[in-house]
């Protein structure tokens, strides 16, 4: 029993890592394009520093 | 809701103003060009906007155009323009064109704090009564005057009083109210003022002349005769007297409202950090001593400590796994992928924190720019632009940003082959790399670190005369890079920049770091019928042994190195994540020799950057057939150049 729980809590471990790796890349490739920004709530919009038509209001 | 713009020369210190009133960190650098974009914030409940810097309203590059055109089209209700108080006469020549714009102006006297040092008093009254415009001083960078200054910006947006034009000599002004008086003016939209048009029109503006109606044939040659006239009169082109007219203002001004007190003679620390002799070695000696604090003094006594740390840690998950039975897959890849590949980058931490921080002081402190001013004179001599060094300067911390500025660059090839040339300059995510090899193969031998940052500028320079010679029609254009004063890093600002660079580093840790090792530990566990192998049966391994012949002359020609070759085109960290997973950081000196680690470090500094630099180069170049162009001249010359490194290090032994 000891050793199922070990390895679900292992596998369980190493997915968590891994989906938190993933979502964190997606999130940042996101920021880093303006197609991203918008006025809406959540936007994880950073501000296209070198843009010409594309721009962040900072609050 | 009402707009503010502020506006003034570049380096006068908006930026900070813009952090300061609006409370935002935005990035602040010691030198002239780091707003390239307008930025938005909130001042007092209305929006306020951090524009490039400009030295006149006739722009050359594409962000003083994009000041310009903000100033000009999108009509802010007052325009702020902040003035460096030491730099009085020049800065008022931007002041003198900003007032004949009909807008509300207010002007900022930025950098109080240093007048009294410079020697310089300045009445204010009196600037306020000669110029139109409210005067207020503040320091931004010290936060002194902002509670003063937001009182002003209220008080100018309630008021709206357009500021007074400056008058230019007898001649000229007969010229420009015979031509305010022609029909043609009642053409111009009704938010521009006619002097201001009217004097476009005697400099001929391009720009303003493109977003003009045609010119009637009978005004059209009257004013063809306005400038003969006024050529003959001065013996100068009329874009030129016009100029001479308003820095006469600008110095009739400054000399009315500023006193300067004879400084005594000083030692000039830049007689020594731009001279043409001296510049390079102590640039050497400064960048050898940045890296001995770094990776020598610090790197030497912490990597090791957590090395052994990340090696305990991963002892001990053994050891429970073990006990508990768990799943050798499992257990491997938690202990030799991710523990093993994200701990071997990880434990670089404190020395690239240390070098981080002080090469962000170097910047603060106004010693790259110096840097720059040195290498510009080269630039030049090379077919590349002046401007080529501030991408040059910002690729010491990510070659993305640092290409994507390229844009400041009007010519086309010179704008392309700052893009090819950013990447040989090494940026922070290949520190890790060079700081492992230097520490096991090149302990206490300072000079080496400094050695790669000009074999990058070498690089740059080989590469630049060979397109000059190559390139049919050379274009040439004047760049001036004004140098900023030296002042003592701010603490904001440094930490600031640290702290994002560092973290930016450990975000890369548990993202792309951790994927990779995990993707690396499961390819060097498996074979292609997925049975658990040994490592040198491995897919990694079958795909590797493909390309290591390649690398068989330049030293470095196994499976684990090419291996890490290829996961470096994700992000340059990897190679360190991906050699700590295949051989073991402890292991290198089997597999490497201090030349064929030389050697490697040369291919990593040089070949084609990590993918996201790859993306920002094909942005910048707009082609596929370029980028491919780029990518192969790139990787070529690493080649060829590490092959010279491997057999030169080899015959010195």
């Amino acid at each position: 029993m000891i050793t199922i729980i070990a390895n679900v809590f292992v596998a369980a471990l190493i997915i968590s890592l891994v989906a938190y790796a993933i979502a964190a890349l997606t999130k940042q490739n996101k920021a880093g394009s303006c197609a991203s920004c918008s006025t809406k709530k959540g936007s994880v919009c950073e501000g296209c520093q070198f843009a010409d038509n594309c721009n962040k209001t900072i609050h | 809701m009402q707009t503010i713009a502020l506006i003034g020369n570049p380096n006068s210190g908006k930026t900070t103003l813009f952090n300061a009133l609006t409370g935002t960190s935005a990035y602040v650098g010691n030198w002239p060009g780091v707003t390239v974009e307008k930025k938005e914030g909130m001042v007092g409940g209305h929006t306020i906007l951090d524009l490039p810097g400009i030295y006149s309203l006739s722009p050359y590059s594409p962000e003083e155009k994009l000041s310009r055109r903000y100033i000009l089209d999108e009509h802010p209700d007052l325009i702020i323009d902040v003035i460096d108080a030491t730099n009085l006469e020049r800065s008022l020549y931007l002041t003198t064109q900003l007032a004949e714009l009909g807008r509300p102006l207010l002007l900022v006297l930025n950098m109080e704090d240093l007048l009294e040092k410079e020697g310089i008093k300045i009445d204010t009254k009196r600037l306020s009564q000669m110029t139109g415009s409210p005067v207020v001083t503040v320091s931004a960078s010290k936060g002194t005057g902002i509670d003063t200054l937001k009182q002003a910006i209220g008080q100018s947006l309630e008021e709206k009083h357009a500021a007074l034009c400056p008058l230019f000599s007898n001649v000229v002004e007969r010229y420009i109210l015979h031509i305010i008086e022609d029909d043609y003016l009642h053409a111009i939209p009704k938010e521009r003022q006619r002097r201001w048009a009217a004097i476009k029109l005697i400099e001929e503006d391009e720009l303003f002349l493109s977003s003009m109606p045609p010119l009637p044939e009978a005004f059209s040659t009257y004013l063809a005769q306005v400038r003969t006239e006024l050529v003959a009169h001065y013996d100068d082109d009329p874009e030129a007297i016009i100029i001479d007219q308003r820095y006469k203002v600008a110095e009739q001004i400054a000399k009315d409202c500023q006193i300067r007190k004879q400084k005594a003679k000083s030692f000039n620390f830049d007689s020594i950090a731009t001279n043409r002799i001296a510049a390079i070695p102590l640039f050497i000696l400064i960048m050898g001593a940045v890296f001995y604090l770094s990776i020598g003094l610090v790197g030497g006594y912490t990597t090791p400590i957590l090395e052994n740390l990340f090696g305990y840690l991963g002892q001990q998950i053994v050891t429970l796994s073990d006990s508990l039975g768990v799943y050798p897959l499992l257990s491997g890849i938690l202990v030799d992928g991710i523990t093993s590949g994200v701990g071997a980058v990880l434990s670089f931490v404190p020395q690239l924190f240390v070098l981080f921080l002080l090469l962000s002081i170097l910047e603060d402190c106004g010693y790259m720019a110096r840097i720059a001013f040195i290498m510009d004179r080269m630039m030049r001599t090379l077919g590349l632009s002046g401007k080529s060094i501030i991408p040059l300067v910002i690729g010491t911390g990510c070659s993305v940003p640092a290409i994507m500025s390229s844009r400041t660059i009007e010519h086309q090839k010179q704008r392309e082959l700052t893009v090819i040339v950013t990447p040989f300059i090494p940026c922070g995510a290949k520190m890790p790399v060079f700081a492992l090899m230097l520490t096991y193969f090149f302990p206490g031998q300072w000079y080496i670190a400094p050695l790669i940052y000009l074999l990058g500028i070498a690089a740059v320079i080989v590469t630049g005369l060979l397109a000059r010679a190559i390139d049919k029609h050379k274009e040439t254009n004047a760049f001036i890079l004004e140098l900023p004063r030296y002042q003592l890093p701010t603490v904001k600002n440094v930490w600031l920049q640290t702290k994002e660079r560092t973290l930016g580093f450990i975000q890369k840790a548990g993202t792309i770091i951790l994927l990779s090792s995990v993707i690396i530990y499961l390819l060097s566990s498996y074979s292609f019928t997925l049975q658990a192998v040994d490592a040198e049966a491995s897919m990694l391994a079958i795909l590797g042994r493909i390309i290591a012949p390649l690398f068989a002359p330049l030293g470095f020609g196994f499976w684990q190195a090419s291996v890490a070759l290829l996961t470096g085109i994700a992000a340059k960290e990897t190679i360190v994540s991906t050699l700590s997973v295949t051989v073991g950081t402890a292991n290198l000196g089997s597999f490497f020799n201090p030349a064929s680690a030389l050697s490697f470090m040369t291919f990593i500094l040089l070949a084609s950057p990590c993918i996201a630099a790859i993306s920002a180069m094909f942005r910048e170049l707009g082609s596929k057939r370029k980028l491919l162009y780029a990518l192969l001249w790139q990787t070529g010359f690493a080649y060829v150049s590490a092959l010279l490194v491997h057999y030169i290090v080899l015959l010195c032994i």
